[in-house]
């Protein structure tokens, strides 16, 4: 799954757009007042049943998807006869994560607004807090308008406590994914190379170095040169062993139901001694720290020879290109303290918020929540994660559903994709509907579900995505770009030229000097509201 | 004042009587107008608590409560320093143009200097987020040409793309490579323009190549290298975004991180947007400053000033 994207390619793209987007978005500062309260309904509404309206009602659906995936999802058949048969016509704004951080500045800048935002990549937490009267409170409508999602909430709480927002109430709608894994992304190593060089699967941070120590040295792939990069990293994936497993990438753990912020830890200074170890003796991809993606997909799919030996992925079936058969996932390493670690959430990563919101600007707030909670079943869910039904799914005699083969040349994940609105978007699978579904074990969701098992015991509980206020995200974005960019950089240099043990303490001291402290008061503020919804 | 009828009459009659060239102008004006003055009014925010639901007039008064902010901030004095180093580096390459349109005009036969005129413009063209691109590919240590170079000779190759150290360095000569023939353009038109009889008397009086270029050429380059100096200054602290940003990286960022970038990421990316604004109109008026000064500095010294 396509979970992480490298920033500099989204970056490249950007750029370009920026000198046009400052110039317009000063010119478009006017601002506009949304007219909240008036609720103009058009006479032909029907409070419950199909359709929704008996007269024809446009809708303007904003939502994001993944760099240049497009808007080929509207053509699923679920999409066409929901819009066939709620009357409510949809006018599709698709946009691309490339720019979107900039259009939505603008956006917001601007103050026009579609009726429906939909994904949660579209606006976050911070977007939605800091502009509370561009967007309607929505428990009435859930009471009133939205049976499915009422039914939903009741049945797992869970929904209703990740929506709840700082005052108490609903603006943004929570979804539930089908068949998710525990773990994101797990150690995948190349099996041919240890088993060329007939060493084991390694299980310790130890046996792990003594593996890639023998992929710098014995020339695996047998090309008769040193052109073996033993690990490339994404991420901080090499420390999870030392218990640093940062799903949200906020830098923060969870440790014994307290909230800490790991970068100065202990942990995180042992992890950065090995990293700057492997470095040193050449084990880690020395260009770990300048490349992008396309050079790193490059590096995975070199032509003439495999020249990756270790690297963490969500499932090892796409990255490698041809030499895929070659690499399988492996259990988690074990850490220094023998327990291993996994990133991921124990809970399962299938709830999330901000999937859909519907602004003050929409003239059709009922319209917009009854045609939301179309969304909000089983077989509408499953048909918008994967496909239509009769297109991907496939309805078995038995009531059980099975997906169908992509077709040639095309990935699973990439069909799906094309297919559906996948990841983005209101849903609800229910628990107990989750058993009826059938997935092919060898590629895809269900492959990732059959790798999950290798991980999924050792998931570590990761700092959950709290909601902050408006006075919090106030100081908040400051902080984290200076502090957080600081970081970066100096688990760069630590890596890259050591002096760990001579460094912390200025590093430490720099950070409490930047308002490290204000950070974390705020993140375990945050984090205490958190615990405390009911 | 009273303004005198008749004189008045009589202007109004050049506009009448120019009427075509008035059009020809208007739009230019107009766009000025609503791109560079219109927007000016935004800079209001810069010292407000900016909150775009309530617009501009309607957010409330902050004073001077985000230029503190910045001069308090631990980015202040590191991205003031990356910015003046980058660009006093820049601007000591400044003569390199006029150099490379010295050398041009030298140049027989014609078609010779033609060819290597048009050659050396031609990086000019390609794109920053290219050009960046084709220097991480190229300056890559493991696969890229220097990194096969230095490992002919069995030795490992610098990572100029991940060090603080020579991070200014990467970006102003490659700057320098592809901008210097485009940049020497405006010199080779100003020399194209002496007068040859100049030449001719000072061949007479048996002065040299070299004498030709000391007593003939550079003065005769001086105004226009004297105004676009100056503007070079004016633009001191507003060095480029674009490729400083594409050239970041974890490694570099110490000496990468310049005021344009770090607006950027306050203004655009977290939605800052009084903070950023501050932080870009303090930016501005310290480039105001530096103009007016050299222009004065240079009026005094030289009699060549922009107005």
């Amino acid at each position: 799954m396509s979970q992480h994207r490298n920033k500099k390619t989204a970056k490249k793209w950007t750029v370009g757009l920026l000198a046009a987007a400052m110039v317009f978005g000063i010119a478009g500062c006017g601002g506009k007042d949304g007219n909240n309260a008036a609720t103009s309904e058009t006479s032909s509404y029907n409070k419950e049943g199909l359709p929704i309206v008996n007269e024809p009602v446009t809708l303007k659906v904003l939502t994001v998807r993944w760099g240049s995936m497009g808007d080929t999802f509207t053509q699923n058949q679920w999409m066409k006869d929901l819009e066939k048969n709620t009357n409510v016509k949809i006018e599709w704004q698709v946009m691309s994560s490339n720019d979107w951080a900039e259009q939505k500045s603008i956006m917001l800048a601007s103050g026009t607004l579609p009726d429906i935002i939909l994904g949660n990549q579209t606006f976050g937490d911070s977007d939605i807090v800091n502009n509370l009267s561009y967007f309607r409170p929505l428990d009435d409508y859930i009471e009133k308008n939205m049976p499915n999602l009422k039914a939903a909430m009741e049945e797992t709480p869970e929904m209703k406590k990740i929506s709840t927002f700082p005052d108490g109430k609903i603006y943004s709608l929570p979804t539930r994914l089908p068949s998710r894994p525990k773990s994101s992304r797990q150690p995948v190593i190349n099996k041919t190379w240890l088993d060329k060089l007939g060493l084991k699967v390694p299980e310790t941070i130890d046996e792990l170095y003594n593996v890639l120590k023998a992929f710098k040295e014995q020339d695996p792939n047998g090309n008769g040169k040193k052109d073996e990069i033993p690990f490339i990293e994404i991420g901080n994936d090499l420390i999870s062993p030392f218990g640093i497993a940062d799903l949200n990438n906020n830098n923060m753990l969870i440790k014994d139901g307290k909230a800490i912020y790991f970068p100065v830890s202990e942990e995180f200074k042992e992890g950065l001694k090995w990293e700057n170890k492997l470095y040193a003796e050449g084990l880690l991809d020395k260009e770990v720290f300048t490349q992008d993606d396309t050079m790193r997909s490059a590096k995975f799919q070199n032509p003439d020879a495999p020249i990756v030996g270790f690297t963490y992925q969500w499932t090892p079936d796409a990255v490698f290109g041809k030499w895929s058969d070659q690499y399988v996932t492996i259990p988690p390493i074990t850490g220094p303290d023998g327990k291993r670690y996994t990133i991921g959430n124990p809970i399962g990563m299938s709830l999330n918020r901000n999937e859909l919101l519907i602004t003050t600007s929409s003239k059709y707030p009922e319209v917009a929540a009854r045609w939301a909670d179309q969304f909000y079943t089983n077989e509408a869910s499953i048909q918008n994660f994967w496909g239509a039904i009769g297109t991907v799914i496939k309805k078995n005699d038995d009531s059980t559903y099975t997906l169908m083969d992509p077709p040639a040349g095309t990935s699973a994940d990439a069909w799906y994709w094309d297919q559906s609105l996948r990841d983005f978007g209101p849903k609800y699978v229910s628990p107990s509907f989750e058993q009826k579904i059938v997935l092919n074990p060898e590629s895809g969701d269900g492959l990732k579900l059959q790798l999950d098992k290798l991980g999924s015991e050792y998931v570590t509980e990761p700092f959950p995505n709290v909601m902050y206020t408006s006075e919090e995200f106030e100081e908040l974005p400051t902080l984290t770009t200076d502090i957080d960019g600081y970081v970066n950089t100096m688990r760069a240099q630590f890596i890259s030229k050591g002096g760990i043990d001579e460094g912390w303490e200025d590093y430490v001291k720099q950070l409490n000097k930047m308002g490290l402290e204000k950070l974390i008061k705020i993140r375990t503020d945050a984090y205490s509201r958190y615990m405390s919804v009911k | 004042m009273k303004s005198d009828p008749i004189q008045f009459s009589r202007k109004f009659g050049q506009i009448k009587q120019n009427w075509g060239l008035y059009t020809l102008l208007f739009p230019a004006v107009v766009l000025t107008l609503l791109f560079s003055y219109k927007p000016m009014y935004g800079v209001l925010i810069a010292f407000k608590d900016y909150s775009p639901a309530l617009g501009i007039g309607g957010s409330p008064w902050a004073g001077f409560k985000y230029f503190e902010k910045f001069f308090n901030s631990y980015q202040f004095s590191a991205t003031i320093k990356n910015t003046l180093v980058i660009s006093v580096y820049s601007l000591i390459t400044f003569p390199i143009p006029i150099m490379l349109a010295l050398m041009v005009n030298q140049m027989r036969p014609n078609r010779f200097r033609r060819f290597f005129q048009t050659i050396s413009y031609m990086p000019h063209f390609i794109s920053t987020v290219v050009m960046v691109g084709l220097m991480m590919i190229l300056f890559s240590p493991s696969t890229g040409l220097l990194g096969n170079m230095y490992s002919l000779f069995g030795k490992e190759a610098p990572d100029l793309m991940g060090s603080a150290g020579l991070f200014s360095s990467v970006y102003v000569w490659s700057d320098v490579w592809q901008h210097v023939g485009w940049d020497s353009i405006i010199f080779i038109a100003a020399l194209s323009a002496v007068d040859p009889s100049l030449y001719e008397a000072a061949t007479v009086d048996g002065a040299s190549r070299m004498h030709k270029i000391r007593y003939i050429d550079i003065p005769m380059l001086m105004p226009t290298a004297i105004t676009l100096l100056i503007l070079r200054v004016g633009g001191l602290l507003g060095v480029g975004f674009e490729k400083v940003y594409l050239m970041q990286n974890d490694l570099n960022i110490t000496s990468s991180e310049i005021l344009s970038t770090y607006v950027y990421k306050i203004g655009l990316l977290s939605s800052q947007y009084s903070f950023s604004s501050a932080i870009n109109l303090f930016n501005t008026v310290i480039n105001f400053i530096l103009l007016i000064m050299v222009n004065q500095i240079s009026k005094k010294l030289s009699e060549n000033s922009l107005w």
